[in-house]
């Protein structure tokens, strides 16, 4: 490579601005500098015309005539954009696709919203204590919940019976009187342990009356059914058996 | 009105002359002034599109596809530009969309020029001062394959600005509009893209590139 010159461009400085000469794009000192440069140097004339027929290939290229097709099928797509409603389908944005979401959306959560409400509300009702139906009242078409007054449970396996409590007074008991006889009774022990209802199984004579009011009177812990307190019937059997000594 | 001559609207900006005639009566739904627009660009988008992608169908699709981007955003067209360095840009882009969605894919096949129609053929010799041998043909035609295939070895934008410089002939400030990037940027984009297309001619063996 040739040194520069005092006023001269070396190389490198030449090679750099080759494109640029290409194209003219210099100042005319920078111009008329690597001209002389080109003049002087084979090496860099011979990359300035290697550039130069480089370009001169791409501007030799043929340009080609578009299909006639192209303006034609151009028209014949508009045209069926704006007239088939059904093309324009294929074509139209998700938001036109459904412009109606947002509107159907709100309905929608009014209807999410009021069915999840609504069944909270029927489990709180659910969940409340039934209030007790008091004896003697006029029979319903629904059942009453088991567990409750009006529907008590057995104490069968899985209910606890209820405990009798320390009573003040004497327990219930038949008067102390000749003869032998047994009295059945069916009791309703209520979810608070009170005796909600006595009735005598057998003939209502005067002795069963009176142990009718002790047994109304009479406390019990309250029958339980998965630990909750559930009204539970109960069976007493009351019976006098005479006992003589023998002789 | 503006020192260029463009007078601004609130809706449009509308261009002098006849271009801006044209511009005019397409926004208001002229199809025949829309179909004259095409008509006078697209020799210049399809030839283009068949630079940057190699390909004549592919260019023949992007081309319709170019148009069609046109008519839909032609209400947002400001005048800011001419309409044709306007066009340029969306035909870059959408030719840099497809050759991503190439590159993607790893299409294998880069350079698919077919040969030209026999009624092209003759339809260009004819065109030619004087006609040309049939040599003289197969000639040009098989060394236009070569400088189209070195030209595909080169980087999209720096192939961009060289067929837009070599081939369209447009100044490097026009270059710049069209592409959206500084006048600065296009003068380095076009002297990397010289040397490397050089490089691929030399590698492709093209005549003319390796004296």
């Amino acid at each position: 490579m040739r040194r520069p010159g005092r006023h001269q461009l070396s190389c490198s400085a030449v090679r750099g601005r080759l494109s640029a000469y290409l194209d003219r794009d210099l100042e005319r000192r920078e111009l008329a500098e690597v001209a002389r440069h080109l003049e002087a140097c084979a090496a860099c004339a011979r990359e300035e015309a290697s550039l130069r027929a480089a370009a001169d290939l791409l501007g030799a290229l043929p340009r080609e005539s578009a299909s006639p097709a192209i303006a034609a099928a151009v028209l014949h797509r508009l045209e069926v954009e704006r007239r088939g409603p059904g093309l324009r389908l294929l074509f139209r944005s998700a938001w036109q696709a459904r412009p109606l979401i947002l509107p159907s959306l709100l309905p929608a959560a009014l209807v999410f919203g009021l069915a999840i409400g609504g069944g909270l509300w029927v489990d709180q009702r659910m969940s409340r204590p039934v209030p007790a139906v008091p004896p003697g009242a006029a029979w319903s078409a629904r059942p009453a919940p088991f567990g409750s007054e009006a529907n008590p449970a057995l104490p069968t396996t899985g209910i606890q019976a209820p405990q009798p409590l320390p009573c003040e007074g004497a327990p219930a008991a038949l008067p102390a009187s000749g003869g032998e006889d047994a009295l059945l009774f069916e009791a309703v022990v209520a979810r608070d342990g009170r005796v909600w209802s006595v009735v005598s199984l057998g003939a209502g004579d005067s002795v069963a009356q009176g142990l009718l009011r002790q047994l109304r009177a009479e406390r019990f812990a309250p029958g339980r059914a998965a630990g909750r307190p559930v009204a539970v019937t109960i069976y007493r059997l009351f019976s006098r058996v005479e006992v003589r000594a023998s002789t | 009105m503006d020192a260029a001559g463009v007078s601004i609207s609130a809706d449009s900006v509308v261009l002098p002359g006849a271009e801006g005639t044209l511009v005019e009566l397409c926004l208001r739904g002229d199809g025949a002034a829309f179909g004259r627009l095409v008509s006078l660009h697209e020799g210049m988008v399809y030839n283009l599109a068949l630079r940057l992608l190699g390909d004549r169908e592919d260019a023949r699709d992007l081309a319709q596809d170019v148009f069609l981007q046109v008519y839909r955003t032609l209400s947002g067209f400001r005048g800011r530009s001419s309409l044709k360095t306007w066009i340029y840009r969306i035909t870059v882009n959408l030719c840099r969309n497809r050759y991503r969605w190439w590159r993607r894919r790893r299409r294998d096949q880069w350079c698919r020029l077919e040969d030209l129609s026999a009624a092209e053929e003759a339809r260009v010799s004819s065109a030619r001062p004087g006609g040309e041998s049939p040599l003289a043909q197969v000639e040009r035609r098989d060394h236009a394959r070569h400088v189209q295939a070195a030209l595909l070895d080169v980087s999209f934008d720096h192939r961009t600005v060289l067929i837009l410089r070599e081939v369209e002939g447009l100044s490097c400030e026009e270059i710049a509009a069209a592409l959206g990037i500084a006048e600065g940027t296009v003068k380095s984009r076009l002297a990397r893209g010289r040397k490397a297309l050089r490089r691929s001619l030399e590698r492709c063996g093209a005549r003319g590139g390796t004296n």
